[in-house]
């Protein structure tokens, strides 16, 4: 910290006290000592996983030589060891965070390990993900006893796993509406994390998790209604960008604001995959089957997610003026609009092209204003890929396209450029 | 109560459940495995691999449908009950399927429908689809890949069989080997292996 090689310097001149520099030199003492314990626990955590996963991969190998017995008392000594682990933590070091954490995540590893041993010595059937589910199911309470963020973070990436794993990559499984329990269980050791950890690491990483453990399997509930998956998807993009616009998380940095930049990223991916000609053509052609759509799960929560964002975009334009409002807001209010117009008419394909545009173009202006070179760059990368689709899909002559490269590229330097010297005059 | 004790009570309980299932898993097994009855069931493997749980081969058996009244409907994943019989071979055959559980009969073992096709020709009976409940035999690493191959052999030569040996108590089962030429799988590799480096 160059204060505090500077504390003798400002003492002698006078501008701080004796006092106030005993003070500085204790905070400063205090953080180190917490930096140093945050590390600990990184290293303790990262070698539970490490040995966690090395021992499931080691009882994989599926060991002939040796005896069903054998095998049926290795499947639990990793997990009997946990627990003890555990309870030694639990009642010596429940303070300690480092052995909260560490000791929980392997107990997790450890059941998965057991139940591996135990479905291979007696070649027990059940496929990869009612695996999964049993084993989540036995390892989510370890998150509360302990209050083990990094368990609560394996326990969202396993649930996911599953879901994949029962809904996208098994042929014709029913919907399973158990992964929304799963998920809801997880949720008020989010809040607390909310509540108590807001500026740790692993809140970070919730923030991210928890939106994507909707994006997700959010198309398993629109089945029934096909028609609605990617107005589910744009609304839920759309609500996702109002959460990362509360000033709880705008605060902080961006990158650990995951709803805001997948809200963001989410809505833009969508519009250029329907930026292309083919999609609507299959759209008009399509049969569209309105009926019971009114009482599907997909027409529900696409309902539920449009007015909760609503609610937010309301609650947010209360506070700002109008010039402020960004075009990106808009998109899940007009999305729908266009798809039904989209249904009927061809004119769809020019207004999500438009709407792109627009957004880069007025994102392109919020980073100027802002002197924010990751969001003027934003803007131009928009604008960039946007011509990218074009160049492969339309008719244009060859020499027509050239041009707009060389002006989208020359944008870049230029803007990126002007900014810069701006920065350097004000600086 | 102090917060520190219900974490502890909390803990000692969910440590209790995340032994008991594996445990209970064990057990169940270790009494089909002693006290079942034993079938044979014509396969053939494929060899495929599980992230967490290793190497195994899935067996396809040659039984694999039943025929059952059209008066009964059946949905995927529905659980239905196989009435076993063995056939003058001495393997074991699908009879029909229920929807409850057979009183009077110890002949009988629990699966999963697959799906269903009702066949309006056949005498009024709907063809139904079987999971058995014991499609995977979990092999070492190494040796997944040479049963694959080894099965492949043996099924160009239609005096060999392979088979599982499944053991079944009040329709719960548990599949105790697969065998080739009534030779345990690992076995006939090795003796394959030794055979192959005297040639």
């Amino acid at each position: 910290m160059s204060l505090q090689k500077d504390i003798g310097e400002l003492i002698n001149a006078e501008v701080i006290s004796k006092e106030t520099a005993n003070k500085i030199r204790e905070y400063y003492a205090a953080k180190s000592k917490n930096s140093g314990n945050r590390l600990f626990m990184i290293f303790g955590v990262l070698g539970a996983i490490l040995v966690g996963l090395g021992i499931i991969s080691i009882i994989a190998h599926n060991w002939d030589q040796l005896s069903r017995t054998v095998k049926t008392v290795l499947a639990f000594l990793p997990l009997i060891t946990g627990q003890l682990i555990g309870a030694f933590t639990l009642f010596k070091k429940s303070e300690n965070r480092t052995w909260a954490e560490a000791s929980a995540v392997f107990i997790f590893f450890a059941v998965g390990a057991s139940m591996a041993m135990v479905s291979q010595v007696y070649n027990i059937d059940g496929d990869l993900s009612s695996f999964l589910l049993t084993w989540m199911l036995l390892c989510f309470p370890l998150m509360y006893v302990f209050k083990s963020s990094m368990v609560s973070l394996l326990y969202l990436c396993g649930i996911n796993y599953y879901v994949c794993q029962h809904h996208y990559w098994s042929f014709n499984n029913p919907t399973s509406y158990i992964f929304w329990g799963l998920l809801a269980i997880e949720l008020p050791f989010y809040f607390f994390l909310l509540k108590k950890r807001a500026s740790s690491n692993f809140s970070s990483f919730h923030h991210w998790l928890i939106p994507l453990s909707i994006i997700i399997p959010l198309a398993t509930l629109t089945d029934s209604a096909e028609f609605l998956t990617l107005i589910a998807y744009m609304s839920f993009f759309g609500l996702l960008y109002m959460i990362g616009c509360l000033d709880f998380f705008r605060q902080g940095k961006i990158r650990n604001n995951g709803y805001l930049v997948l809200g963001s990223t989410g809505t833009i991916s969508l519009l250029m995959a329907l930026s292309y000609e083919w999609f609507w053509e299959d759209l008009i052609e399509y049969d569209h089957i309105f009926e019971n759509l009114l009482f599907s799960t997909g027409f529900l929560i696409t309902i539920l997610f449009t007015l909760s964002a609503l609610i937010l975009l309301a609650n947010g334009w209360r506070k700002k003026k109008i010039k402020d409002v960004k075009p990106i807001e808009f998109v899940f209010i007009l999305f729908p609009i266009i798809y039904i117009i989209g249904s009927y008419s061809l004119v769809a394909i020019w207004l999500v092209n438009l709407l792109i545009l627009g957004i880069g173009i007025l994102t392109i202006r919020e980073g100027a204003k802002l002197n924010h070179l990751g969001i003027l760059n934003y803007g131009l990368m928009i604008i960039t890929i946007l011509i990218i689709n074009r160049y492969f899909d339309s008719n244009l002559s060859f020499v027509f396209r050239g041009v707009l490269f060389i002006l989208v590229g020359a944008g870049f330097f230029v803007t990126n450029s002007w900014m810069l010297k701006k920065r350097k005059k004000n600086g | 109560m102090d917060k520190k004790v219900i974490i502890i009570i909390a803990f000692v309980l969910v440590s209790l459940i995340q032994l008991y299932i594996p445990l209970s898993m064990v057990l169940s097994k270790e009494d089909i495995s002693e006290s079942g009855k034993s079938y044979k069931f014509k396969a053939e493997p494929i060899d495929p691999t599980d992230p967490f749980r290793g190497k195994y081969i899935t067996l396809r058996f040659n039984e694999r449908s039943v025929s059952t009244p059209d008066s009964l409907d059946w949905s995927k994943g529905e659980t239905i009950y196989l009435q076993l019989a063995e056939g003058e071979d001495g393997f074991a055959r699908l009879v029909t399927g229920t929807k409850e559980k057979p009183n009077n009969s110890s002949d009988f073992l629990k699966a999963k429908v697959r799906y269903a096709i009702k066949r309006n020709n056949h005498g009024g009976m709907t063809r139904v689809s079987i999971k058995l409940p014991f499609e995977r035999y979990y092999m070492e690493e190494s040796k997944a890949y040479d049963a694959e191959l080894a099965y492949r052999k043996v099924r160009r030569d239609t005096a060999q069989t392979a088979y599982a040996l499944v053991k079944i108590k009040e329709g719960e089962s548990l599949l105790n080997d697969f065998l080739i030429n009534d030779v345990s799988i690992e076995e006939y590799l090795e003796l394959n292996q030794t055979e192959e480096k005297s040639n």
